[in-house]
């Protein structure tokens, strides 16, 4: 080792050149891809065990318990023409998943500091992985229901893309929050405490509860403003379509969508430098 | 190679005020180099290992890597402490792009963890998991090691097992390693840099450094 200053490019002479342009970009892309299944696969092992029923534990979690609430709302009667257990399980299920992601973002960078020292491990793609498992989970139990659905009664969602379409729109909102709650917490430990607080207290704002159809004119107005409200609508439209009448507004929620993923993309990048291990 | 220039680092301290840790640091890691470096507790050797590695960065100036470097080999860092240690050999494995079954051989062969390997990190000792560290990062193969304290916690066979592949491996490849042990730095390494005070001294006589240190 030697001290050295000087030479061409702010590089000393004779310095290997970084591969450049696309080359480095697909490289990058086949690194990330490599961690994402990495993290994956180590994230289901470490919270459901290696046992035989570990890997099933995923979606028998959140399949008990919306099948349970489902179970409790047919009591209610809400809902009106649509099946009340249905009802509350297209509200909840996506709910639980949505929340469990920003919940668990806020741990993001604490619990996995040990693993980011391998420098190709990032933030962002610890938690991708985390969400994507979130969302395979959320998407199993809504398969079984919806099959259990139309084996028992018979009823097949109105329409398949557009609940397909919204989940995906609500997964990928929870995902760009998710990133601005890991990247917040990884600066402010104490912002931490304050997600949990918010995941509470803005449950009955979410709009997953209750359709927006059955509430008065200016709750609903007001809800709208909530772009996690239309995206429940979204997904009640598809699954129920007249049935229920729905209430959103497809270009904001989009522009939610992309929004905080870029702020949350720009977020964990901004973060990554301040990281303190 | 890497290459660092006029890093400066410093951490915020809680209730105000920054300490700073490396102030104008600059230097270069060519194949073949082997480094000690000495300093105090505290001085800021882990930082650097941690910003050569890639894992932290500095507050300004810049480091350019060249060639692959494994990740800053500390007490317990890089693993999963509740996977077992073929559960952290099959995740290194599938990040750096290498072959299980290779990964799992070298390791069972190099750390001799024998049924330990199934059990979870967490209830190893200190020995043990540098066992695993250095096993786990050496079939991975690097052109750099970055090797912090772990080779001072094995016992006398891991130390020399360890000296031989060291030896072996840093044949035309590169070794940082931060030890307290002045034995163990003119057994590994053909010079040294005494970190104080946030600023970084590079001697070519080995002697030299840990006389300089020891003077601190």
């Amino acid at each position: 080792m030697s001290t050295y200053t000087g030479g061409t490019n702010g590089l000393p002479e004779g310095f290997p050149q970084r591969k450049s342009g696309l080359a480095q970009t697909i490289e990058g892309f086949q690194v990330q891809g490599r961690v994402i299944h990495a993290l994956l696969l180590r994230e289901l092992q470490t919270r459901f065990g290696r046992g035989e029923l570990g890997f099933l534990w995923l979606f028998l979690e959140p399949l008990i318990l919306a099948i349970g609430i489902g179970a409790l709302k047919s009591f209610t009667r809400e809902g009106g023409p649509v099946p009340p257990f249905l009802y509350a399980v297209v509200g909840y299920a996506p709910y639980f998943a949505f929340r469990a992601i920003i919940n668990r973002a806020s741990a993001a960078f604490q619990a996995n500091s040990s693993l980011m020292y391998h420098r190709q491990v990032r933030l962002l793609d610890i938690l991708l992985a985390r969400n994507l498992l979130e969302m395979s989970a959320v998407t199993c139990v809504l398969v079984v229901i919806l099959a259990g659905a139309l084996w028992v009664i018979g009823f097949t969602p109105q329409s398949v893309p557009m609940v397909v379409g919204s989940m995906l729109l609500l997964f990928a909102f929870a995902n760009g929050l998710s990133l601005l709650v890991a990247a917040g917490c990884a600066r402010w430990e104490m912002l931490e405490r304050f997600v949990h607080i918010y995941t509470y207290i803005s449950l009955p704002f979410s709009g997953a509860l209750f359709s927006l159809h059955s509430m008065p004119k200016e709750f609903r107005e007001a809800l709208l403003w909530n772009p996690q409200a239309n995206l429940h609508e979204m997904v009640r439209d598809g699954m129920f379509g007249d049935l229920i009448p729905a209430y959103y507004d497809f270009p904001y929620v989009l522009a939610w969508v992309l929004g905080v993923n870029l702020l949350g993309l720009a977020a964990v990048r901004a973060v990554r430098s301040r990281l303190e291990f | 190679m890497i290459y660092f220039d006029r890093v400066f680092k410093h951490y915020e301290l809680r209730g105000g005020g920054k300490k700073h840790v490396l102030r104008n640091v600059s230097g270069i890691i060519r194949p073949g180099d082997s480094i000690g470096i000495l300093g105090r507790n505290g001085a800021g050797k882990s930082t650097l290992v941690r910003m050569l590695a890639g894992v932290e960065h500095p507050s300004s100036g810049r480091i350019e890597r060249r060639m692959s470097v494994s990740w800053p080999l500390a007490h317990g860092v890089g693993l999963q402490t509740t996977m077992s240690g073929s559960d952290n050999a099959r995740f290194i494995a599938r990040i750096y792009n290498q072959p299980f079954k290779k990964v799992l051989d070298f390791v069972e062969n190099f750390a001799e963890l024998g049924p330990y390997m199934a059990m979870p990190v967490r209830t190893y000792s200190v020995g043990m998991m540098g066992r695993l560290l250095l096993g786990l990062s050496f079939a991975v193969d690097f052109d750099c090691y970055l090797i912090d304290e772990v080779t001072a916690t094995g016992d006398q066979r891991f130390v020399n097992r360890a000296q031989q592949i060291l030896a072996e491996k840093t044949r035309g490849r590169s070794l940082v390693l931060v030890t307290h042990v002045p034995e163990h730095l003119k057994l590994y390494c053909r010079s040294a840099a005494v970190l104080n005070e946030g600023s970084l001294t590079f001697f070519e006589d080995v002697d030299e450094a840990v006389a300089t240190y020891k003077a601190l």
